[in-house]
């Protein structure tokens, strides 16, 4: 409320004379340009006290009292304008937005440090990058020196060697694996066109069927201590499937084939990590249209794997991010990591969940290195591991499950201060 | 054409295309042959191929078949 006149001594006097209105006596009156007209307007210093200026006030009414208080304020001659005081937050990141921080930033929200001091470095333990491919050449030129499985990898893009692609998605993703894990092991399956980042589902079963030859074959785990498969891709419109209720839909579809498939992965011991989409009310991608809810399609919902929704380095929600419930489980996201910030170079931010996945996904990895799978130790299995993610999560002041921020921020640091045991 | 995939369990062993196509007579210029036979879950003896609509329609439908299931399109997370 904008009040002029002789008398801005707050608000004493004031307040038994303007009807239902709660004074907030720890607001103090701020100076504002008055309208033509009202005294002080003519002041050289307008935003000095002066006699007669005309000063902002804040109070409170129940909103079935607003009428009240304004016949109260037209009454009033000393109060020149009643006026909203709206909430107001952050606007969140979106994809135009520069980054914001970098990967430094996110090794030391994470820990890394501390993960490494504790042995934790994704040593003997593979990173599976199913995408449009890795350029093992532009790794190193950013100073990333992983191993590389040549001969778990394989490529289904024409043109695309395991390891050589061009720099690009794929190598962005694998960049962001090894900001906790740089002693992984990459393993680069090639299933997403470089060029306009698509493919077919059909591509993913294929490299998932080829998985689960891998892992599934006598001493896998005796080999590696852990297999950790990052998927930065995802359904964007239901348009692209059929509908729901259809035995061919897919979205929501325990029974298809891939979600299957997934399932069957997962119960040989290996960790899958899921980027939650970019179709989050805010700000989507464009492709998601119109649809901005329930937007966690098919297996990047699905009960047996970690589906990973986006927060800034200030850990605010990015707000492309895909809010849950999820179509296969409702409480997905399960967690948040970190995106939106220089990292790989390869775009001006390495942004989307496609960047959060794999961080979380480099954690995943570096726990691995110390905590290995143990196919008969169900303690070790992916769905505990899983579980123990989220028990340390950073819950930032929330109890329970949210649909954009999951059971919170995935905490590197709560996580090197109590691995798992 | 309409690709569709279609679910097959199948005992003994992966199952060459070749006795897929055998077994459900199909006509192997209808069957996506860079995508195979692909498994899907071992425990369940359950693979998968690819093909047209119109030919999976002609599959004989026992306990063996399951399907068909959409192919729907995939993409990066990113802009």
């Amino acid at each position: 409320m904008a009040m002029a006149g002789e008398d801005v001594g707050f608000p004493g006097p004031l307040s038994p004379h303007l009807g239902p209105l709660e004074w907030d006596r720890a607001f103090a009156p701020v100076p504002v340009t008055p309208r033509e007209g009202v005294p002080g307007a003519e002041s050289e210093v307008p935003f000095a006290f002066v006699e007669g200026m005309t000063v902002a006030v804040r109070g409170a009414v129940d909103e079935d009292q607003v009428d009240v208080l304004r016949a109260a304020a037209e009454e009033d001659p000393r109060v020149v304008g009643l006026f909203a005081d709206p909430v107001i937050a952050a606007a969140p990141v979106c994809p135009q937005d520069p980054p914001l921080g970098t990967a430094e930033d996110v090794e030391r929200l994470l820990c890394v440090d501390g993960l490494q001091e504790q042995g934790m470095q994704g040593e003997g333990v593979l990173v599976v990058v199913v995408d449009g491919g890795v350029s093992r050449e532009y790794l190193k030129g950013k100073g990333k020196t992983p191993g590389f499985d040549a001969g778990m990898s394989f490529s289904s893009v024409p043109g695309v060697k395991p390891g050589e692609a061009k720099a690009g998605h794929g190598t962005m993703v694998a960049f962001d694996a090894c900001i906790a894990a740089p002693d992984c092991t990459l393993v680069d399956v090639a299933i997403l066109q470089s060029m306009s980042f698509d493919g077919l589902l059909s591509d993913a079963l294929s490299a998932y069927g080829h998985l689960q030859q891998m892992v599934g074959a006598p001493g896998f785990f005796e080999r590696y201590r852990g297999i950790v498969v990052n998927n930065s891709w995802a359904m964007f419109h239901p348009a692209w499937d059929f509908p729901v209720g259809d035995p061919e839909n897919y979205s929501d579809n325990p029974n298809h084939l891939f979600n299957r498939s997934v399932a069957a992965l997962e119960r040989l011991g290996a960790d899958i990590v899921f980027a939650a989409g970019n179709c989050g009310p805010d700000c989507p991608d464009g492709r998601c249209g119109d649809f901005t809810s329930r937007t966690i399609y098919g297996a990047n919902s699905h009960p047996a794997v970690l589906s990973v929704a986006g927060v800034d380095t200030h850990k605010r929600r990015v707000g492309y991010s895909s809010t849950g419930p999820g179509r296969l489980t409702g409480e997905k996201p399960d967690l948040c990591c970190y995106t939106h910030f220089s990292g790989s170079g390869v775009a001006a931010a390495d942004s989307g969940t496609s960047a959060a996945a794999p961080v979380a996904a480099g954690v995943i990895a570096a726990l691995r290195s110390r905590f290995r799978y143990d196919p008969s130790l169900p303690a070790t299995s992916p769905a505990a591991l899983r579980r123990h993610l989220i028990e340390n999560a950073d819950a930032q002041g929330g109890t329970g499950h949210s649909p954009e921020l999951g059971w919170g921020v995935l905490d590197g640091c709560s996580l090197a201060a109590q691995p798992p045991t | 054409m309409s690709m569709v995939l279609m679910g097959i369990r199948w005992h003994g062993g992966p199952p060459s295309l070749e006795e897929v196509e055998r077994r459900y007579a199909l006509d192997p210029e209808r069957v996506d042959q860079r995508f195979g036979v692909v498994l899907v879950d071992a425990a369940e003896h359950l693979y998968s191929l690819r093909l047209e609509r119109e030919e999976a329609a002609k599959m004989k439908r026992d306990e063996s078949v399951e399907g068909p299931f959409g192919d729907p399109q995939i993409a990066a997370v990113e802009d």
